[in-house]
Formats: structure tokens, C-alpha cells, sequence
């Protein structure tokens, strides 16, 4: 027990003795320190001086932070100037502008496909015609035959007439009497024959013309086939055309509005970083309130009387140094945050020419030639000048099918005019039959006059009467088959009346005349895209010239660096007065917070003096705890509504 | 017709910032650079919302608030609180005096537009 006591003795004996070397060794480097340490005059000026030179740095900058937004504001405007002609220019050309008259591709797309649908009606109509025209053959064939009975009926009145001239040769009576007959029936089978021949000659050449008529037309229509097989593909071309344009139209569309959204969030990253200023400005409002406290703490007058080597100045000393290291702390936040702020502002603006690079680029969604001098394959797949090639090969399709169409009319006309001709051999069948009737009913009468004598001749008259009723049968059948063949001749010329031809120069006409809007609307994107690749180009320069502005902002670093390095010097100068010790007894530290409106000095205080002593109370809630709504939530954390 | 908004903030950026946001959406928008002016507008021509600073010189926000509050005409626009101070007790502070919001700084201008949006109706 006693050994133990002697121990302990010993060791807090040995303890005391270093504390005292310590102590006393502290104050021979405290003396020797204060005897290099400048004057607290001195360090009280400097701070004074520093103080107007911050201030001065501060303001000095605001000039450049509102070049800044108004050359923000300006560039803005010009983006959406340039987005809203890239828009309006994709929107007449794809023509879904809204309010805007029916668009250029909308209204060809209906003109092609009237066209191939106009091509196939009067494809259909001319195949109607061929087969009229067969129809009108096979009747002639029938009215050939006719003649051939008609032929045979004028054979059996000469024999008839033979016969009447025989018997009446037995009396006198009956020669006076049918002398006469005898002659005019002889008379009539040579009109009959005469017509039959000439109706078998005229109806030989109307069925030759409606042959070659037919093979014409036959041929035409293999050909109109071909032209109808051309024009549909050149209508399947340009609706593809059609459609490439529109979906390319609506993909830039989009692409543009992508590039709008894009471009609008980094000018919001833009204005946030010009807001810097008002933090900044802030910041150095309240680093310099405290460097007016750290001043007081060094000047002679501050606690009255200035006691240069006792506990009480090196309390204030150290207060005033702590003070200061904050407030270099809090400088040094400032510089990085304005550095932060100057590459996320240049960040910004670099995405924001990607942005509208990708805007007017946009215009190339529509694989358009804007420049002028894409060749081969490359403008083949141009879709507006692939429409216009399809569409001026369906214009010459179009033509060469009217020009056919054109000529197998002309082919019907000269059928219809051949055929015509035989309308005039109905008047003369009609004639015989009418005269044969006359003939054979004078015959039976006069037979009846002479009695016994002409009972043979009556018999002859009965033939007569036989034969005319005969006659009538083949005059009714010819006037029959001829009337069905000049109605179908004539329906084959009411077909092609011109108001198909006027149909058909008007689809031509609409053609060219759509072909022309293609060509005007090409015309009219080839300029808009030129004007808006051009003002793109203004404006990426506008924004290479707002970006060399920006040298402000590493300028006002620079600056800011230097007082940061004078700031430092100053506390450099308090140094050798003050005491780590007493370091977390100074409560002016502390009593700074109070000035604090920012979450950011507060957390530069918070992190420096950590370990120093006791942090300040945080009086933010922080985010998770606090209690926000949903819709206020979707704001953004720094937002909150009552 | 376009709302009439008034931004009360001593830093002319961050006046130009608001001013710059709002009139792209459509808003017209009324500056004062400290509460003074902007009770002095106001009262000489009323305003549909208002967005003002904390920390003014002479007349604060908070007091420009109570000011404003006081007006019959302006006792239901919103007002909102553009600062940037977080501190809860400045918070309440605002709320008492009859804040409709509060948005600390730096804001993005989809954020204020947002809150304009929904305060406006």
C-alpha cells in the first residue's frame, strides 16, 4: 500500500513537472512569436482596406451579370423565333399547319390517285367499246347472211316473173294485163339483188373497219394496260414519296420540340447560374459584417484599454483570427461556386448550339437536298424530287393514255361513219318490200279478172303474194339487225363523248398543275431550310460571342483568389497571437450564424468548425423531415407552399 | 389580358431572371427594387401576384407583406417569397405575415413558372 502511494505520487509529480515544462515552453514560443507578430493596428487597418476591395469585387461584376441575362434573353428569343420557323416551314411543307389550306402533299396525294383512278375508268370504258364492237361484228356477220336470203328471194322473183311472162304469153288478155307485172317484177329482183349486193359490199367493209376497228383498239388496250401498270407504280412512288415526306415531317417535328424541351432546360441552368450574382453578392455582404467584427476585436479600442500581453487579448485575437479563417472558408466556397457556375453555364450554353445544330438539322429529317449538291444516289432518295420525277412520269403516262384513248375514239368515229351508211339501205329495203306487196296484190287481181284463162296466172300471183310476204320477213329482219347495229355504233360514240376528254385534259391539267405546287413548295423548304441554316449559324455565333463573354466569371475568380491570398496574409498576421486553446471558447464565432440566410454559409460554418467545438444549431428542417404535399413535392425541394 | 405580376428583389439579376422567365410565358411583370417601391406601385396600380425578396433594404419582405396585406384590394393575390433564406423561423415568419409560398434561390424557371401556374389558378 504504501509502495503504491509512492507510486502514484511519483507519477502525478512527474506529470505536474511536464505540464510545467510544457507550459513554460509555450510561453517562451508565445513571447518569441509575438515578438515577429505585427501590430493589432496594423491587422485592423488591413481589414478595413480588404473590406473595400471586396465590396468592390462584388459590385464590380453585376454589369457583367446583366450583359449576361440580356444576352441570355436575346438568344432565347432567337431560339424560339428559329423554332418556330423551323416548325411553320416543316409544317406547310408536310401540311399539317394547322388552319392552313389543304397541303401541297395532301392535295397530290388525292391528284395521283384520281389520276390512276380516272386511267382505270377509262381503261374499263375502252374495253366496253372492244366489246361493242364485237358485238357490231357479229351483227354485220348475221345482216351477211340476210343478204345471201335476200339474193335468193330476187332469184325467185326473176323465175317468178319468168313464169308470168310464160303463162301470160297463152292469151292476149293476159299479156296485156301482166305484161306489166311480168316487167316490174323482173325490175324489183334487179333492185334486190342490186341492194343485196350493195348492203353485202357496205356491210363487208363495215365489218372489215370494225375488225381493224377492234384489233386497234385490242392493241391500244394492251397498251393502255402497260401505260395503267406505269402509272400505278408511279401513283405507289409518290404516295410512298408522300409518305416518306410526312413521316419525316413528323419525326422532325418531334426532333425540333426534343431540341426546344433540351434547350430550354439549359437556359433554366443558365438563369440559375446567373442568380449566383445575388448569392454572391450576399455572401460577401455578410463575410464582410464579419470582418468588421474581427476588425473591432483588433483594434485598441475594442475592449477598452488594450492589454498587449495578457489572456484577454489573446482571446479577442483568437476570436478575430477564427473569424477570419471562416471567412476565408466561406470566400473559398464562393470562388468555387462561382467556378461550378461558370462551367455548368458554359456546359450550358455548349448543349444549347448542340441543340440548335440539331434543330436545323432537324430540317434533314426530311432527307431533303437543302444545300443544292447532293447528285446520284443521293438525290435519288430525295423524296421530293423522287415525287416530282414520279409524278411528272405519271403526267406522260397520263398523256400518252389520253392521246390513246384519243385515238381508239378515233377509230370508233370512223366505224360509226362506215356503219352509218348502211342506215341509208333501210329506206330502199323498205321500198321493195313495199313495192312487191303492190305488185303481187295487182297480180291477184287481175288474175281474178280473167277468170278461167288466168287461173294458172293466179297461182303465179299467190307466189308473188308468197314472196312478198317473204320479202317483208327479210325486210323486217335486215331493217331489224341494221337499226341494233347503227344503235350500238351510235352508243360507241356516246361513250366517248367529250366530256371524258374534257375529264381527262383537266386530270393532265391538275397534274401539271400539281407538279408545279411540288415544285413551288420544293422552292419554297429549299429556301426556309437555307434561311433557317443560315440564322442557326448567326446564332451558334451570338452564343460563341456570349461564351467569350463569360471570361468575366473566371476573371472575378482571379480576383476574388487574390483577396482570398490577402485574407489569408491577414490571418497570417493575428497567427503568432493566438491560442489554439482557447480556441473553442470564443463565442463572436458562433454569434455569426445569426447573420447567416443561406443553407450553404451555414454548412461552410458547420463543416469548419466541426472539430473546432460545438456546431451552431441548424435551424433548417432538413428535407426529409419536412412535411410537403405531393403537388408541392413535384416543385422541387426548394419550393414550398403555404 | 395578361397577368400582372410584380418581382420586389434588390438584385437587379435576379429582377432581370424573373422578369425574363415570366414574360416568356405570357405575364407581364412590374420590378421594384425595394419594398418601398414596390408598396408605391402596387398601390398606384393594382397587381395579380407578387413575387418579392427577403432581405430589402428599408422596407423588408416580410413588412412589404404585411403592407401589401393590409390593402383590401390585395388580400387574396399570392405572394410569393423568392429568398435565399431556408430558415424555418423566417419561413413562419412569412407565412404569418400571409405569404402564399416560399421558393429559395436559386430558382429554375419551369420551377417558378410551376408555381405561378398553380398559385395563379
Amino acid at each position: 500500500m504504501t509502495q503504491s502511494n509512492a507510486k502514484t505520487r511519483f507519477v502525478n509529480g512527474f506529470k505536474n513537472g511536464v505540464r510545467r515544462i510544457k507550459d513554460l515552453l509555450n510561453r517562451v514560443r508565445s513571447a518569441a512569436r509575438k515578438t515577429q507578430a505585427a501590430p493589432p493596428e496594423a491587422v485592423a487597418a488591413a481589414l478595413a482596406d480588404y473590406q473595400a476591395a471586396l465590396v468592390e469585387a462584388g459590385r464590380g461584376s453585376e454589369d457583367d451579370f446583366l450583359r449576361l441575362g440580356r444576352e441570355l434573353e436575346a438568344i432565347y428569343a432567337d431560339v424560339n423565333d428559329l423554332v418556330a420557323e423551323t416548325l411553320t416551314t416543316i409544317r406547310r411543307t408536310a401540311g399539317n399547319d394547322a388552319g392552313a389550306e389543304e397541303s401541297v402533299l395532301v392535295k397530290i396525294d388525292g391528284l395521283v390517285r384520281r389520276s390512276l383512278e380516272d386511267l382505270n375508268r377509262r381503261r374499263g370504258q375502252v374495253s366496253g367499246r372492244l366489246e361493242r364492237i364485237d358485238a357490231v361484228g357479229k351483227r354485220l356477220k348475221g345482216l351477211d347472211r340476210l343478204c345471201s336470203a335476200m339474193e335468193r328471194l330476187a332469184m325467185n322473183l326473176r323465175v317468178v316473173g319468168f313464169n308470168i311472162r310464160v303463162e301470160s304469153a297463152r292469151s292476149t288478155d293476159s299479156q296485156d294485163m301482166f305484161g306489166v307485172v311480168s316487167e316490174r317484177i323482173n325490175r324489183l329482183s334487179d333492185n334486190v339483188g342490186r341492194n343485196a349486193g350493195q348492203i353485202r359490199e357496205d356491210v363487208r367493209d363495215a365489218a372489215d373497219r370494225q375488225l381493224a376497228a377492234g384489233e386497234g383498239i385490242s392493241l391500244g388496250l394492251k397498251r393502255l394496260d402497260g401505260l395503267a401498270s406505269g402509272a400505278s407504280a408511279a401513283v405507289s412512288g409518290s404516295v410512298r414519296d408522300i409518305q416518306t415526306l410526312m413521316s419525316g415531317a413528323l419525326s422532325a417535328i418531334e426532333g425540333a420540340e426534343t431540341h426546344l424541351i433540351a434547350i430550354s432546360r439549359q437556359i433554366g441552368e443558365v438563369v440559375a447560374g446567373i442568380q449566383i450574382h445575388d448569392s454572391m453578392s450576399q455572401r460577401i455582404s455578410h463575410i464582410n459584417k464579419a470582418l468588421e467584427d474581427a476588425a473591432a476585436l483588433c483594434a485598441p479600442d475594442a475592449g477598452g484599454e488594450l492589454i498587449r500581453h495578457g489572456e484577454v487579448d489573446e482571446r479577442r485575437f483568437t476570436a478575430a483570427h477564427s473569424i477570419i479563417e471562416l471567412q476565408i472558408a466561406q470566400l473559398r466556397r464562393i470562388i468555387s461556386d462561382i467556378e461550378t457556375g461558370h462551367d455548368a453555364t458554359q456546359t450550358a450554353f455548349d448543349l444549347i448550339r448542340e441543340e440548335i445544330q440539331g434543330l436545323a438539322a432537324s430540317l434533314l429529317d426530311l432527307k431533303t437536298d437543302t444545300a443544292g449538291d447532293l447528285s446520284g444516289e443521293e438525290a435519288a432518295r430525295d423524296p421530293f424530287e423522287s415525287l416530282r420525277t414520279d409524278l411528272l412520269g405519271l403526267r406522260d403516262l397520263m398523256t400518252e393514255a389520253s392521246d390513246l384513248v384519243d385515238r381508239i375514239q378515233e377509230t370508233a368515229d370512223a366505224a360509226v361513219a362506215t356503219t352509218e351508211r348502211l342506215e341509208g339501205h333501210m329506206t330502199e329495203v323498205d321500198g321493195i318490200g313495199f313495192e312487191i306487196r303492190m305488185i303481187a296484190l295487182n297480180a291477184i287481181i287481175k288474175a281474178a279478172h280473167l277468170g278461167e284463162t288466168g287461173s294458172a296466172l293466179e297461182v303465179v300471183a299467190q307466189e308473188v303474194n308468197i314472196l312478198s310476204d317473204e320479202t317483208n320477213r327479210f325486210v323486217d329482219r335486215v331493217k331489224g339487225v341494221l337499226d341494233g347495229v347503227v344503235k350500238q355504233v351510235r352508243e360507241l360514240d356516246v361513250n366517248g363523248t367529250g366530256k371524258e376528254e374534257e375529264r381527262a385534259a383537266g386530270g393532265a391539267a391538275d397534274l401539271a398543275s400539281g407538279i408545279a405546287e411540288v415544285a413551288a413548295a420544293y422552292d419554297r423548304f429549299r429556301d426556309a431550310s437555307a434561311r433557317i441554316l443560315g440564322r442557326a449559324g448567326e446564332l451558334e455565333s451570338e452564343i460563341a460571342r456570349t461564351l467569350s463573354d463569360l471570361g468575366f466569371l473566371p476573371s472575378l475568380c482571379h480576383e476574388l483568389s487574390k483577396l482570398l491570398e490577402r485574407m489569408e496574409e491577414i490571418a497570417a498576421m493575428l497567427r503568432p497571437r493566438i491560442r489554439e486553446d482557447l480556441r473553442s471558447s470564443v463565442d463572436e464565432v458562433n454569434r455569426l450564424t445569426e447573420r447567416y440566410t443561406m443553407r450553404l454559409e451555414r454548412g461552410v460554418h458547420r463543416q469548419l468548425l466541426e472539430d473546432a467545438g460545438p456546431s451552431p444549431p441548424d435551424p433548417e428542417r432538413p428535407p426529409e423531415e419536412r412535411k410537403k404535399s405531393p403537388e408541392t413535392d413535384e416543385l422541387g425541394d426548394n419550393v414550398e407552399l403555404f | 389580358m395578361a397577368k400582372r405580376i410584380m418581382t420586389a428583389d434588390d438584385s437587379a439579376s435576379v429582377r432581370q431572371m424573373v422578369g425574363f422567365t415570366l414574360k416568356q410565358a405570357g405575364y407581364s411583370v412590374v420590378e421594384a427594387a425595394d419594398g418601398r417601391e414596390a408598396l408605391d406601385a402596387i398601390a398606384a396600380s393594382p397587381v395579380d401576384m407578387l413575387i418579392t425578396d427577403l432581405n430589402m433594404p428599408g422596407l423588408d419582405g416580410i413588412e412589404l407583406i404585411r403592407e401589401v396585406r393590409k390593402d383590401p384590394q390585395c388580400r387574396f393575390i399570392p405572394i410569393i417569397m423568392l429568398t435565399t433564406e431556408s430558415q424555418e423561423g423566417k419561413k413562419k415568419e412569412g407565412k404569418s405575415a400571409g405569404a402564399t409560398g416560399w421558393i429559395v434561390k436559386p430558382f429554375k424557371p419551369d420551377q417558378l413558372l410551376a408555381v405561378v401556374k398553380k398559385v395563379l389558378g
